[in-house]
């Protein structure tokens, strides 16, 4: 797999600490973590991450919050993102879907296949 | 940049160690939901106790299956639906609560999260 820089951006700690650990150990990625809000968008701009993986349930900022703020400023406008989501039911899948993400991932997810899973959401897996 | 790893076993091993090192965080949002539980058996769960309740069930049924809990996941599922509906709690959801929380227990105990993924893969999109 080619290498990535991914913004991971989870409120929930072991779920953030899993993540790092697939993405990093499994997908061989550079994995930069930011606390939800602001800072999200600061450390986009900074970085510019390959892609952005969000939490859909975040106090401040959720992860359509979020999103909608990446999407306002030019300089993180063209990062994918994917939400990474624990709300299975049919009205939060329907509210997601108007907004323009890369992929929904769903929690739980499997720590072995996730960086396969955003290879191919965004098509990596050719590149 | 060491190898990455592509073998279920090796993660297994790492995603074991992370669980014993984050199980607190696991143990600390169940006793938010035996606090409900409690509060709901003796009529006196307030919306906000059960607000918080159902939001550390809806962490549970993420985290539990991404470790390998996938039984532990539905159960908090299942709290999660019941904690977060609309309609009125009852003494009998106090019950159901308190069998599922037992349950829950139980499975924490039992299992060594196996990692076999059968409940991450039911839910993934």
């Amino acid at each position: 797999m080619p290498s990535k820089k991914i913004l991971v951006v989870e409120d929930q700690e072991e779920i953030r600490e899993i993540i790092g650990l697939s993405l990093e150990e499994v997908g061989g990625w550079q994995v930069l973590f930011a606390e939800p809000g602001p800072e999200v968008i600061l450390r986009a701009q900074a970085e510019q991450p390959d892609a952005i993986l969000l939490d859909a349930n975040m106090p401040r900022m959720d992860g359509p919050s979020t999103f909608q703020a990446l999407r306002a400023n030019p300089q993180t406008q063209q990062i994918p993102v994917i939400l990474l989501t624990a709300s299975v039911q049919k009205a939060d899948a329907q509210r997601f879907a108007e907004f323009a993400f890369a992929a929904v991932l769903a929690k739980p997810f499997d720590p072995l296949s996730l960086p396969a899973q955003i290879s191919s959401a965004l098509g990596w897996e050719s590149a | 940049m060491a190898e990455a790893i592509q073998d279920r076993q090796t993660l297994n091993a790492l995603v074991a160690r992370l669980w014993a090192q984050k199980k607190d965080l696991t143990l600390s949002r169940i006793a938010v939901l035996e606090q409900a539980s409690s509060a709901l058996a003796a009529g006196s769960l307030t919306r906000e106790l059960c607000g918080r309740a159902g939001g550390e069930a809806h962490k549970l049924a993420g985290s539990l299956g991404t470790f390998g809990f996938a039984e532990g996941s539905r159960l908090a599922r299942a709290m999660e639906v019941m904690l977060t509906s609309d309609a009125e709690l009852n003494r009998d959801d106090g019950e159901r609560l308190a069998q599922l929380l037992s349950q829950l227990r139980s499975e924490l105990q039992a299992a060594a999260p196996s990692l076999a993924n059968d409940g991450a893969d039911s839910v993934q999109e």
